[in-house]
């Protein structure tokens, strides 16, 4: 964070320079002490300090007097660059602080924190999101080996979620013992930056750094926050490099997050990348006849087919609707109609009145070309 | 400026210098290098800022002057040249170089505007013998950080004390450290990047190379080579506090036939952090490891002594290979449990310790 004045500064001085040597000199400065009089920036190595001091201080000074109070002396120092806490090294703490610890998270009681109904067996499988499921449920059986990290990338309400919980739950089911910490990037960003303010960063970064499965929901979220950014990537790399296992989803590839560093990037290509389509047609309504089961909800097919016919992008509302008609049957006792069902659903329509045919493709291609559909 | 001089010393030193002449830097004047007449020799200058390589050459000065050139097309044009001797002599900006058979003109860009500092003034000074000191950096390097996210792991710890020299490089997943015998006593901890070491790695010859510290610099002297860099500041992490005092199980084996068994095992495992499973029992030591994608690898190698408990452990193949392949002959590797730190020596009690932290495996 630059300082206001020194912010002003450079404002005011980036015009009046050629753009290599505003970069090398003084993009990297900052003010960092300012006692009444005497103000002290750094640089970031000598050279810097040298070249300000032979070309520029004059100019510096001249606009110091004009913007600072009482402005009596400017001083250049070389920045410290450094200091690396022992947090940064998992080689010691692991050796310092693994056995005590192991002690106190058995006396833990075991609260399950994840939704038990997200499951493997309750997750269907389609066209659409079979490489995820595969893949996830190989994490699930051994997490660490299979595929680290991985990524799940795919819209709102598909399911990413739910395969992400579901592997928390087969890994809690069979090995009970293993620390899973499950967080959304919020949640994460929004810790660090308590722990950050709380001084308390050294106890964040051992809760998420001594994990045996990390899973991150929405990674999206980290872009344009560097700090957490930065943060996330350590913790990252320790578990990693540990074998830990790790999970991430994000609503699109990692390539396409904005603002995302590279470095990071690469290593989330180290594992496996696999997406989660929309479902088609037939997978939406075995989506909901599997719902309908769990609910002893009694639906004509026509009813489910035309519920899987209006909502076709989203899972969550595709859900959410049968469990509409569901409740409306059920209080204002009526038949499960197709009347019913469009009269609940009139809020959320969206029809997708007809399926694709090819006489729609040529029709629409035609008309956007301007071209007779007999050619 | 005219400077005459044999083609191999002008070629030796702008090669040596253009290392530092980085093509990634935001001013363009650093992809050159800077080029003084100094009483009668030739001084080339070349820096990235952090760093700074000098050489001076002997030759002829039949005038003063300074310019700077651009690094590559000098080293490349000097390395096709089959001259014997060469001049350069500069006119305004462009830079005339003249051999027998062939002549070529460069622009460069004013001497004025490239970047200078002030020279350090030293606090201590030692003189230490370059051979063995690069094979200690040699030996430790390796085992520094990559990435340059942690800037006090990213250099090596040169820890004086009394009459000795510990050189430490870590990348908080391994450690390596290495210690030599000073001619003189000489105190403190300094933390050179890594970069700089690079350089010093590529210095020629085996004579005595002079060390000189100031306050947030370095100085290395080589004859006629100078190189310059900063020093990262900051306290290094406390490493004598994670090396084992006493190891449970102790083998000596080849370390070349044990690397290439985990190497072999590596080519499984490179999707699991390297995870390799090693298993001592009796007389064999059991190297293994299983990818779900794409196969599995098992190695047995035989011991010499048998162990007197089993012991099993997961660890990255990779670590482990990198520090068998600094032990020349044959190798100790100690190991505590499969919590614990792994630490490999040379028998020969050559003053080297690496150590490597296991996997966690249930």
């Amino acid at each position: 964070m630059t300082n206001p004045i020194w912010r002003d500064i450079l404002n005011t001085l980036e015009p009046t320079m050629s753009r290599p040597n505003f970069a090398t000199w003084l993009a990297s400065t900052d003010l960092i002490e300012e006692i009444p009089g005497v103000l002290t920036i750094t640089v970031p190595n000598q050279y810097a300090k040298s070249w300000l001091e032979n070309h520029i201080i004059g100019d510096i000074e001249k606009l110091l007097r004009k913007g600072v109070d009482n402005y009596e002396q400017l001083r250049i120092v070389v920045s410290k660059k450094g200091a690396t806490s022992l947090e940064d090294l998992p080689i010691l703490q692991r050796v310092v602080d693994e056995t005590p610890n192991e002690g106190e998270s058995e006396k833990a009681p075991k609260t399950n924190p994840f939704n038990p109904k997200y499951t493997f067996e309750s997750f269907i499988v389609g066209n659409n999101n079979r490489l995820a499921f595969a893949a996830a449920h190989a994490v699930a059986d051994k997490p660490g080996e299979a595929y680290n990290p991985l990524f799940l990338y795919g819209g709102v309400g598909l399911g990413k979620t739910h395969l992400m919980q579901a592997v928390a739950n087969h890994i809690t089911l069979n090995n009970p013992k293993k620390k899973i910490a499950y967080v959304s990037c919020e949640t994460f960003a929004s810790e660090f930056i308590e722990a950050l303010q709380n001084k308390a960063i050294n106890e964040f970064k051992r809760k998420y750094r001594s994990v045996d499965v990390f899973l991150v929901d929405d990674i999206q979220f980290l872009a344009n926050k560097e700090g957490t950014q930065e943060e996330f990537f350590h913790t990252f790399n320790t578990l990693h490099q540990a074998n830990r296992q790790i999970v991430m989803t994000a609503d699109r590839m990692p390539k396409e997050i904005g603002d995302l560093e590279d470095r990071l990037i690469s290593r989330i290509g180290w594992g496996m990348v696999a997406d989660i389509q929309t479902p088609n047609f037939e997978n939406r309504v075995a989506i909901l006849q599997a719902k309908a089961k769990q609910m002893n909800f009694e639906a004509p097919p026509d009813v489910l087919e035309y519920i899987a016919n209006t909502i076709t992008n989203n899972i969550r509302e595709l859900e959410g609707s049968l469990t509409k008609l569901a409740t409306t049957a059920k209080v204002e006792e009526r038949p499960v109609t197709i009347e019913l069902t469009k009269e609940v659903m009139k809020d959320l329509a969206r029809p997708n009145t007809k399926n694709i045919t090819t006489k729609k493709v040529i029709k629409v291609v035609t008309e956007q070309f301007g071209i007779d559909p007999t050619d | 400026m005219k400077f005459n001089t044999e083609k191999e010393k002008l070629l030796n030193a702008v090669s040596l210098t253009s290392h530092l002449a980085t093509t990634r830097s935001t001013l363009p004047i650093l992809q050159n290098l800077y080029f003084e007449t100094k009483e009668n020799r030739l001084l080339v200058k070349s820096t990235d800022l952090d760093q700074t390589l000098e050489v001076l050459i002997d030759g002829t000065v039949n005038e003063k002057g300074a310019l700077t050139i651009p690094a590559r097309l000098i080293v490349e044009y000097l390395t096709n040249n089959p001259d014997v001797s060469i001049t350069i002599e500069s006119n305004d900006l462009d830079l005339t170089i003249q051999s027998t058979n062939h002549k070529a003109k460069i622009k460069g860009l004013a001497a004025e505007e490239y970047p200078s500092a002030p020279t350090i003034k030293p606090q201590s000074k030692i003189t230490l013998p370059l051979a063995a000191l690069r094979q200690a950096i040699t030996r430790t390097i390796f085992a520094s950080a990559q990435d340059e996210t942690r800037p006090i792991l990213n250099g090596l710890l040169w820890r004086f004390n009394g009459k000795k020299l510990t050189i430490v490089g870590t990348d908080g997943y391994r450690l390596a450290c290495q210690s030599l015998e000073l001619p003189g006593d000489q105190q403190g901890d300094y933390i050179i990047p890594k970069r700089a070491l690079q350089e010093l790695l590529k210095l020629p010859g085996e004579s005595e190379l002079e060390v000189a510290f100031a306050s947030n610099q370095v100085r290395f002297t080589l004859g006629d080579i100078t190189l310059t860099s900063r020093l990262i500041d900051g306290n290094f992490p406390p490493y004598e506090a994670i090396i084992p005092k006493k190891m449970n199980v102790e083998i000596a084996v080849s370390a070349s036939s044990l690397a290439k068994s985990l190497k072999l095992a590596s080519l499984f495992s490179r999707d699991s952090a390297y995870s390799t499973k090693v298993l001592l029992e009796g007389d064999t030591i059991k190297i293994s490891a299983v990818s779900a994608t794409i196969g599995e690898n098992s190695n047995e190698l035989k011991l010499a002594t048998p162990v007197a408990s089993p012991l099993n452990i997961s660890l990255n193949a990779q670590y482990l290979v990198d520090g068998l392949g600094v032990v020349d002959g044959d190798a100790k590797v100690g190991f505590i449990d499969a919590k614990s730190p792994i630490t490999v020596e040379s028998i020969k009690k050559d003053q080297y310790l690496y150590l490597l932290m296991p996997l966690r495996s249930e």
